[in-house]
């Protein structure tokens, strides 16, 4: 088959699946209490603005759904690889 | 394409051949999709879309996002030049499954992002081109460059893509959303970006910028970063940006080197040298520049 090349694997959460994530990583309890923040801006992370969620050394990083946030994130996952 | 009422024109015309003709030309329409993984991708899209909007289950919907952000960004990149070498690859998106045990599944430095619905999809092949890019082009030089101009090249990269998906509903969500916002935020990205821009739109910012740099992330491998290796790489953005914006008749550096860039151009251009002289002064230009 054409384009049989390594393809970069991207994953994602599906919009009415981020109670489930929250629940499989053990933070759903967390994020009903409002003890989950933005990484980036501080803001609290709700199940509806939650964008994105990283580990880096174990850990879980989470951002809001603003782009400035997003673009944040990835580059806190490049300082950990240098 | 034949438009069907011409395809009418032929079987009238021609009979029954028209139609063996016909058969042919959709038999192999259909092998090509088949054996081509990003165009089948497409198709599958096209029918979980249409199940999604019949049925509005949530997996019609999970697969026809999957597969058609998957496939627009993959034919996309397989049109911009020296796509296999340089620029992001393929993707492929995976659904996280939210089973108990899935936190341990997941990599360090890995990102999980949150799709929207199958009604914004413009965003979502943003968001994805985004992460694409991030994740997979500039290896190697990344920690080298500042934050100003890694963002203007990223960008710039994203545009391309997106450009090339041909959709003007997603680049203009791109560009009110994220590529304006993101340099407004600061002069130093706006200069950046406008240089990229000019080396981009005289189609040497993936032709020649990206595959330099490229060659020079693999030179530097290995040795510990320094001031000198941003300096080698603003140099030779400053010395492609003006061969780009170069007026007619105006002199500019035909020559960048440095310790691990070594770049000579021959502008070839001129009408009436070429006329007057053909082809020997580049040829000798070219010979001097190569000693």
């Amino acid at each position: 088959m054409k384009n049989k090349q390594q393809k970069e694997i991207i994953r994602a959460i599906y919009h009415k699946e981020v109670a489930n994530f929250f629940e499989s990583i053990g933070l759903l309890e967390t994020l009903q209490r409002g003890e989950i923040h933005c990484d980036v801006c501080g803001e609290q992370i709700t199940l509806e603005n939650f964008k994105a969620s990283a580990k880096k050394s174990g850990k879980f990083l989470f951002c809001c759904d603003k782009e400035f946030c997003v673009q944040k994130l990835a580059s806190k996952l490049k300082e950990v690889e240098i | 394409m034949l438009d069907p009422t011409t395809f009418i024109s032929y079987v009238s015309e021609y009979g029954v051949w028209a139609l063996v003709v016909g058969a042919v030309a959709i038999i192999y329409y259909l092998v090509r999709v088949v054996l081509d993984e990003d165009r089948s991708a497409a198709w599958r899209a096209r029918i979980y879309r249409v199940l999604y909007r019949v049925s509005g289950r949530s997996e019609a919907e999970k697969k026809y996002i999957a597969n058609d952000v998957s496939s627009r960004i993959n034919l996309a990149r397989r049109n911009m030049p020296f796509s296999q070498e340089y620029l992001p690859h393929s993707i492929n998106v995976l659904w996280v499954e939210s089973g108990h045990g899935e936190a341990s599944s997941i990599n360090d430095n890995e990102m999980l992002i949150r799709l929207d619905p199958a009604e914004l999809e413009e965003k979502n092949i943003v968001l994805l081109s985004d992460a694409l890019v991030k994740k997979t082009s500039l290896a190697g030089i990344r920690h080298i460059i500042n934050e100003p101009l890694e963002l203007s090249m990223d960008l710039n990269l994203v545009k391309n893509l997106l450009k090339e998906i041909g959709d003007r509903r997603v680049l203009d969500w791109f560009f009110r959303n994220e590529y304006q916002p993101v340099l407004n935020q600061s002069e130093a990205r706006r200069e950046w970006n406008g240089k990229i821009v000019e080396i981009d739109e005289r189609g040497l910012f993936t032709r020649l910028l990206l595959v330099e740099l490229d060659k020079y992330s693999k030179r530097i491998m290995g040795k510990p970063s320094s001031p000198n290796m941003f300096n080698e790489i603003s140099r030779l953005i400053e010395f492609l940006y003006k061969i780009a914006t170069k007026g007619y008749g105006q002199d500019v550096p035909l020559e960048c080197i440095s310790r691990n860039i070594k770049i000579g151009v021959i502008l070839v251009g001129e009408t009436s040298k070429l006329l007057r002289e053909g082809i020997d002064p580049y040829l000798d230009a070219f010979t001097y520049s190569l000693r």
